[in-house]
């Protein structure tokens, strides 16, 4: 009789602290995957390792066997002794089923709805077939989950709206002006927090960006990594009339840029839109710009604000990812069933709930 | 009776493309676009036979009276719809297009305002004239639905709620170069249109009511044209202009054809 079987650590029950020293390396799973099948006794394996979780897949024909052997394996692996039973979980059949199905989709992240976890789930089967550690059953389940999470990410909002800062600041610049190419960026202080968002934005293809600094060697230097221009802080003012995106980070005590140095510059800008993003704590920018028509002023809290709000959102969604998900499971359960019938004896889909 | 078939069809199939428009916009769905579109593009088909068929059987191109002339419109609208709405992939202007086809559509056919008007005959440059002022409304009538929603996103962006449908409505700045393009394309039309007609009042006679109504129009969309370079307005001004004055001409069309000699749509 064999059975679908699945678990091990996530951050949900276990601490980084035990998660880190049992991660595995891409180029450890040669070695990993073998004394996995053998420690729980699998007939086809995938193990999973990402910084949130170290999982494994299964079909084997003694499930006891395998759920001891968990702890077994991470202790003759790693070295390291911990009362493993106690963070790691443990599935079976259609619980194992419904847990990879919503972890390839995402709805099992530490952030909901990221898309990250397809590539590594994919990652992790892809070198399990490679190795020959997959057969038909883990082959039809990976696939079918795959299938399953491209329709919930297409069919759903689950990966919409940004979670970071640099992002939903990001995505917000994309709403205002579309596509990013041919758009230019200045950021004033070549601090941290602007250095990120400016990164992202380059990666959407942001044609010109400019950094003022009060010192003009750290806007050189940040420049020599994002070719880029960096200017004097002098030139700011001027320079902000050809720009589309402002990004502020300084750690001056008072605004920068006040309605009454911006009026004249949106005079030359004729009606093209400005987005303005203040990073700094206390403010760089005078916050009675966000009523002039034309300028977007967007800062940390209001960004902080968006990106718990897309969080909460993606976190409604997950009823109708489930709702989604619910057809390609019965359709791997069906297709389990008849393969189960004609071959005797395998209890892959058996109603076990999670240990 | 067979060519008002088609208008009905038109108006159906523009009907099916705003229930599916709204819709994709109720439930969030990704994948409704594709399917107003090809309402759309069935809705320009029908309307298309319906304007071929009438324009066989008065033998003139069917401007004549006001259901024409409002089918005429639709066509219009549908037509600078599909081009700009696929070259731009802003499929929300079509959820926005399909609804107003859809009500001009059946409007027309409900009223009682299929009279027949033998045009006189003036030949070809009256045509250019009625076609190209109703392909100028068309391309003003779009702009005004890009700049609608243009005024939503930047309500949306002040307000600093970006949730429902925020994510789903085109950038600010796509609609923002749209109504750009779609306002001088319009103006161009409206101006070649009128100096059209102009030389047509030119042979016949003056039609004064007419022609202060459409020197106020253009000047309205003149004003409009040059608002960012000559009056510094900012964009969501101009998006207002365009909105208000589409729906003044829209609303005053009617009245001042009534009370005009040669633009009557009477008997």
């Amino acid at each position: 009789m064999q059975f679908l079987v699945g678990g091990g650590l996530n951050y949900e029950k276990s601490p980084l602290e035990l998660r880190e020293r049992v991660a595995f390396r891409g180029e450890e799973l040669g070695r990993a995957l073998p004394l996995l099948r053998q420690e729980l006794g699998l007939e086809e394996a995938v193990l999973l390792s990402t910084c949130n979780r170290v999982e494994y897949v299964g079909i084997t024909q003694d499930a006891n066997r395998c759920r001891a052997g968990w702890a077994r394996f991470l202790e003759s692996y790693h070295g390291y002794p911990a009362n493993w039973d106690a963070y790691s979980q443990f599935r079976q059949g259609r619980a194992c089923i419904d847990h990879l199905f919503e972890l390839v989709s995402g709805l099992r992240s530490m952030v909901i709805g990221e898309t990250e976890i397809f590539g590594q789930v994919k990652a992790a089967y892809e070198a399990a077939h490679r190795m020959e550690m997959t057969g038909v059953w883990l082959n039809r389940l990976f696939q079918t989950s795959f299938s399953a999470a491209k329709a919930a990410r297409s069919r759903t909002f689950i990966t919409r709206g940004n979670v970071s800062v640099s992002s939903v600041a990001v995505e917000l610049a994309e709403r205002l002006f579309g596509n990013l190419a041919g758009r230019s960026v200045m950021v004033l202080g070549a601090g941290e927090a602007s250095e990120k968002t400016l990164r992202a934005l380059e990666g959407r293809g942001v044609s010109l960006l400019l950094v003022a600094n009060r010192t003009y060697d750290r806007a050189c230097e940040l420049m020599k990594e994002l070719h880029g221009e960096a200017i004097h802080w002098s030139e700011f003012l001027d320079r902000s009339v050809s720009v589309d995106i402002v990004i502020s980070s300084t750690s001056a005590p008072h605004y920068i840029l006040t309605r009454e140095r911006l009026l004249p510059l949106l005079e030359r800008r004729k009606g093209d839109p400005l987005f303005l993003i203040d990073l700094a704590v206390p403010r760089d920018i005078d916050p009675s710009v966000h009523s002039l028509d034309g300028v977007y002023l967007y800062n940390i809290d209001d960004l902080q604000l968006i990106a718990r709000q897309n969080l909460e959102d993606r976190a409604a969604e997950i009823v109708r990812c489930r709702r989604l998900l619910e057809p390609y499971i019965e359709r791997f359960a069906q297709w389990a069933d008849q393969r189960q019938k004609r071959s005797h004896g395998s209890d892959v889909m058996r109603d076990f709930r999670t240990a | 009776m067979e060519e008002r078939f088609w208008l009905g069809l038109a108006g159906l199939f523009a009907f099916l493309g705003a229930l599916r428009g709204a819709y994709t916009l109720g439930s969030r769905a990704k994948e409704g676009s594709r399917m107003v579109d090809l309402f759309l593009l069935a809705a320009l088909g029908s309307q298309s036979l319906f304007l071929y068929f009438r324009g066989k059987s008065i033998g003139h191109c069917p401007i004549t009276n006001l259901l024409e002339t409002v089918a005429f419109l639709g066509w219009a609208l549908l037509l600078v719809y599909l081009f700009v709405g696929s070259a731009y992939r802003l499929s929300v202007l079509g959820f926005c297009t399909a609804p107003v086809v859809s009500l001009l559509d059946f409007a027309a056919l409900i009223a009682p305002i299929d009279r027949a008007k033998p045009l006189p005959k003036m030949g070809w440059p009256l045509e250019v004239h009625g076609t190209l002022l109703l392909l100028a409304y068309g391309a003003l009538g779009i702009g005004a639905i890009a700049g609608l929603l243009y005024l939503f996103e930047d309500k949306t962006l002040k307000s600093r709620r970006l949730a429902g449908w925020f994510y789903t409505f085109p950038a600010l700045g796509d609609l923002l170069v749209v109504q750009r393009r779609l306002l001088n394309l319009g103006f161009v039309l409206l101006t070649v249109g009128l100096l059209a007609g102009v030389s047509l009042s030119i042979r016949g006679s003056w039609d004064w009511v007419k022609l202060f109504w459409s020197v106020g129009v253009w000047l309205l969309y003149l004003v409009l044209v040059c608002a960012r370079s000559v009056f510094g307005w900012r964009q969501r001004r101009v998006a207002q202009g365009m909105v208000w004055g589409f729906l003044f001409v829209m609303l005053t069309f009617w009245l001042i054809n009534n009370w005009s000699r040669a633009h009557q749509f009477r008997m």
